[in-house]
């Protein structure tokens, strides 16, 4: 874990210093450098995603909506990172729009469960 | 002459000892007559519409009513005891304890937990809201689910004990009738079937779909910063409540307004029979004696059958009743346990729910009661 933050530490610095030089360049060693912790994280995700699972198992609700939660966790990650690469990147509108896109995406990939308790909630009172 | 008054004493004490044994040799005869009498008017009398009944609803385990009879009658409460626990072990072993349902709530509780503190980890909190919002919906969706097989439980147990009621009248009637109560079982019959019928329908019909929509109010009450259906969920509240009061009050008040004259009206009947008959010159007596040996006897047996068609309502109310009352608890318990650690609007949810089992719980103690209070005004 120790290398992994120092690695970040260290292309921050880097960046730092490539930047009044060659910004295109700082750029592209951010990006390096995000890629490299997303990967560095992603084994741990793996763990998470595993106990979710099981928890979610355990409880008794369909694989659907553990799946609908996992699309939701991955949208919300997925769209912060691009938003925040645009942002270093400068372009602040475009990661904004970023934003909002993930935020209306989640709300579509929700809309399974809504429809669910919709559903549910007719089934109680007779027809 | 002290001779003549001591033999007069022995002859005074013989005839003393003669009278004493005939009078016990009469009440030994008269109690085997009316044994006879009951054991011949129980055979007569047709159980098997009730016994199919019991078995549709109980199972094979059901006991045998005309069994149930003559346990009341020879008050063996040993064999009923056994019967009480078989249905409580029945129970237990089966899927009565629910552990697995409220597990998987309660995992549902650290799932919503977890993922709002992993959700806190982005910059973004709309991403913990969307994925608090969904746990919350699906255990919302599960304890509606729950609650549907709640509802349908005590539906059940409703129609159940309708066809029972509906099948035992009739023959506390007839039983009634044969004991010269006419009057009384006809006004008993069509009071006891109209008033149970009634209840048990606004039962089904208005008072379980209230506590559908009292669950529904309160749960997405739940989901909101302030409750916005607090409103709804109190009249329902009310509303159920004063429904329950009101079917107890009117079932007891008719039963008891019926007690007040129908009896005093058969017993003149009776005692004007009676008198009449016993007028008839050489079997008056004799008349007068079989006829009161045949209303007491009818009148045992109806009390009887009365008595076993209470046992049967509590056989049949038992496994539901627990089951209801056992998940009330739990809930309650889980409610308990999870309010210092736990979102507030979690526990709004399970309180919502548990308050929901609770009314369902009232719904069947009341039908109990009501069924319970009619058998035993139409059996007195």
């Amino acid at each position: 874990m120790i290398h992994i933050i120092l690695a970040g530490v260290a292309a921050a610095m880097l960046a730092l210093w490539v930047k009044p030089l060659k910004p295109e360049y700082a750029l592209f060693l951010s990006l390096a450098a995000i890629l490299l912790l997303m990967g560095a994280s992603l084994g741990r995700l793996q763990e998470i995603i595993e106990l979710v699972s099981r928890l979610m198992n355990r409880s008794g609700v369909e694989s659907v909506y553990y799946q609908i939660l996992l699309k939701i966790m991955g949208l919300a990650w997925i769209s912060q990172l691009a938003s925040d690469i645009c942002d270093e990147a400068g372009c602040r509108a475009i990661s904004q729009q970023i934003s909002i896109y993930g935020k209306l995406m989640i709300l579509a990939v929700s809309l399974p469960v809504i429809n669910s308790v919709i559903e549910t909630i007719e089934t109680i009172f007779p027809g | 002459m002290n001779t003549g008054m001591a033999s007069m004493k022995l002859q005074k004490d013989r005839m003393k000892e003669k009278c004493a044994g005939s009078g016990e040799i009469w009440i030994e005869n008269g109690s085997k007559m009316c044994d006879e009498s009951v054991q011949k008017m129980g055979e007569t009398a047709d159980f098997r519409e009730l016994q199919s009944l019991l078995i549709s609803i109980l199972g094979s385990d059901a006991p045998d009513f005309s069994d149930l009879v003559s346990l009341v009658k020879s008050g063996n409460f040993e064999k009923l005891g056994e019967m009480a626990g078989k249905q409580i072990l029945q129970w237990v072993m089966g899927e009565g304890l629910q552990w697995q349902e409220m597990g998987g709530i309660l995992i549902l509780v650290i799932l919503l937990a977890f993922m709002k503190s992993m959700g806190e980890a982005f910059e973004n909190s709309s991403i913990s809201l969307f994925s608090g919002v969904v746990i919350h919906l699906l255990l919302i969706a599960r304890l509606i689910s729950l609650f549907q097989s709640f509802q349908s439980l005590t539906i059940d147990y409703l129609q159940n004990s309708l066809k029972f009621l509906n099948a035992l009248f009739p023959v506390l009637t007839v039983t009634a009738a044969a004991g010269g109560s006419g009057l009384t079982a006809a006004g008993f019959y069509l009071s006891s079937i109209s008033v149970s019928s009634l209840i048990q329908r606004a039962a089904i019909y208005f008072m379980i779909p209230f506590t559908g929509v009292f669950l529904v109010a309160s749960l997405l009450d739940s989901i909101m910063e302030e409750p916005v259906f607090k409103g709804v969920v109190e009249l329902i509240q009310k509303a159920v409540g004063f429904l329950l009061k009101s079917c107890m009050i009117s079932a007891t008040g008719l039963q008891v307004l019926q007690l007040m004259v129908l009896p005093k009206a058969d017993s003149l009947k009776k005692q004007a029979l009676l008198k009449t008959v016993s007028l008839i010159p050489g079997a008056g007596k004799a008349a007068d004696s079989a006829a009161t040996v045949l209303w007491g006897s009818s009148a045992l047996l109806k009390s009887c059958i009365g008595a076993a068609g209470m046992l049967c309502i509590l056989l049949i109310v038992f496994v539901p009743f627990f089951r209801l009352l056992w998940a009330s608890f739990l809930y309650h318990l889980l409610l308990a346990v999870l309010s210092p650690v736990s979102d507030k609007k979690i526990c709004r949810c399970l309180k919502a729910f548990a308050a929901g089992v609770e009314n369902l719980v009232k719904i069947m103690f009341m039908s109990a009661m009501v069924s319970l209070i009619l058998i035993a005004a139409a059996a007195w």
